[in-house]
């Protein structure tokens, strides 16, 4: 069968004829040819075919401005707003559930990560002697009262206390010692921080701040619960213990179910 | 802004051009026709998905009957996509689901007056002439849908930086040429047309 490729002429009178543009001579001559002429009917459905091809693109063209309206004048689009809607209740409360949870998750992820540093100032905090009038302020609790102001820094504090002597009249090296340890343990040196608490041994009570000071130690450091226990022992094991109640808080705390999950 | 009338509305859309456009947004964001629509395919077994690509469909075919001559003005148009809208789903509902044929006769259209196997285009041939197209290249497919939505030579010429209007006019022609070899070419024969 020959085919025509319609000229411009051809195509005009194609559209003329499809449009109903034609007068009825036209439209007659222009029937006749598609019933005699088989090359002239297959070009014209050729054209048709054309325009159906283009259909095709203008529906795809629709469909996306549709899309871009969609997100334009319906803000986060109808079926969006419509399926947050239609949200049974239970989808709802299971949802506040879980923000509940993990809020109240990360809010104990945050004490437990932060305790260490914050059972050191619970339980071993540095404070330096409140003065009544007329008394006289030691130099040790000039060094003190400048590291709590933040007139001096961790480092300095300890510098200067080291400079005092054991042979210092009075118990200032002990007290002094007492402090270092205090120091120590914020920085982390368990070390230094026990041997320190052991210099400041003709203290009162010092023997029962080092018990402390070395639980406090390896919560400090990371260690196990069961070594943070065995160090416990000692001080739950003795009612009258300066530090009973601050053991029976952090005995609790350490094998709580936060901690045993976050740590 | 004052609200058109749908005859108003038909109107802008068999001018087509910009005014089509813009009718075609004022349909497609009127809130009640869209939920009326959506409603239905949510109670008949689809969700709200199914429901916005409904609407977006019903309004393709709704356009392209209108710019064909194939629209009646009886009824308003929010019946007229309605009844679209419920006859393409339950299309779709009978190739998904076959063994639901007859539960949803509250769906069946009685006397359906614009022959709605005009609404539906065979998929096998849909994706040879999408690969036709896709042989034509964007420039001509932009210019050929442009004519064929009713878009002057002048406003052909200007959307796509054309000189002027005689030379959008040759590029058409050249266009059309093209794709009319391609689709003799192709074995989309006579036979296959409906």
């Amino acid at each position: 069968m020959n085919q025509i490729i319609p000229d411009e002429a051809l195509l005009d009178q194609f559209e003329a004829y499809h449009s109903g543009r034609m007068n009825t001579e036209d439209q007659n001559r222009f029937a006749n040819r598609l019933a005699t002429e088989p090359g002239f009917n297959e070009s014209y459905h050729g054209f048709l075919t054309s325009r159906e091809a283009i259909e095709i693109k203008i529906s795809d063209d629709l469909k996306a401005k549709m899309k871009k309206w969609q997100k334009q004048s319906l803000p986060g689009g109808l079926s969006e707003a419509g399926r947050i809607r239609r949200l049974p209740w239970s989808a709802w409360a299971a949802a506040a559930a879980l923000l509940f949870l993990l809020t109240f998750g990360f809010i104990q992820y945050r004490s437990v990560q932060s305790y260490p540093l914050d059972a050191i100032d619970e339980y071993q905090p540095v404070q330096a002697l409140t003065l009544r009038n007329g008394d006289q302020d030691s130099g040790l609790n000039g060094i003190i009262r400048d590291y709590t102001s933040e007139a001096a820094t961790l480092d300095q504090t300890i510098s200067a206390l080291l400079k005092i002597r054991p042979e210092t009249p009075g118990n200032e090296y002990q007290k002094a010692q007492s402090y270092l340890a205090k120091l120590y343990l914020r920085q982390g040196l368990c070390a230094d921080a026990a041997a320190a608490y052991l210099r400041s041994g003709e203290l009162e009570g010092a023997r029962d701040e080092a018990e402390i000071g070395a639980v406090l130690c390896l919560i400090r450091e990371g260690h196990t619960r069961e070594e943070i226990n065995g160090a416990l022992k000692p001080i739950l094991d003795h009612p009258n213990h300066s530090y009973a109640l601050a053991a029976r808080e952090i005995d609790q705390k350490i094998n709580g179910f936060w901690w045993r999950l976050f740590k | 802004m004052a609200k058109e009338t749908d005859e108003e509305l038909v109107n802008m859309i068999k001018s087509g051009g910009p005014a089509r456009e813009k009718a075609l947004h004022r349909i497609y964001t009127d809130s009640n026709i869209r939920e009326k629509i959506i409603a239905m395919i949510t109670n008949n077994n689809g969700n709200q998905q199914d429901g916005e690509d409904m609407v977006q469909e019903a309004i393709i075919v709704m356009d392209k009957n209108i710019r064909e001559g194939r629209y009646r003005t009886e009824g308003n148009l929010q019946s007229y996509l309605f009844a679209i809208g419920k006859y393409l789903w339950m299309n779709q509902l009978r190739k998904k689901k076959p063994m639901l044929k007859g539960s949803f006769s509250d769906l069946e259209m009685t006397g359906d007056p614009d022959e709605p196997d005009h609404f539906l285009l065979d998929e096998e041939r849909k994706m040879k002439l999408q690969a036709i197209l896709s042989r034509l290249g964007n420039r001509c497919q932009e210019i050929l849908s442009l004519w064929q939505l009713s878009f002057s030579m002048e406003e052909i010429a200007a959307q796509l930086k054309l000189n002027d209007a005689s030379t959008a006019r040759k590029a058409k022609y050249d266009c059309q040429q093209q794709l009319i070899k391609l689709i003799q070419k192709s074995s989309l024969t006579k036979s296959d047309l409906t």
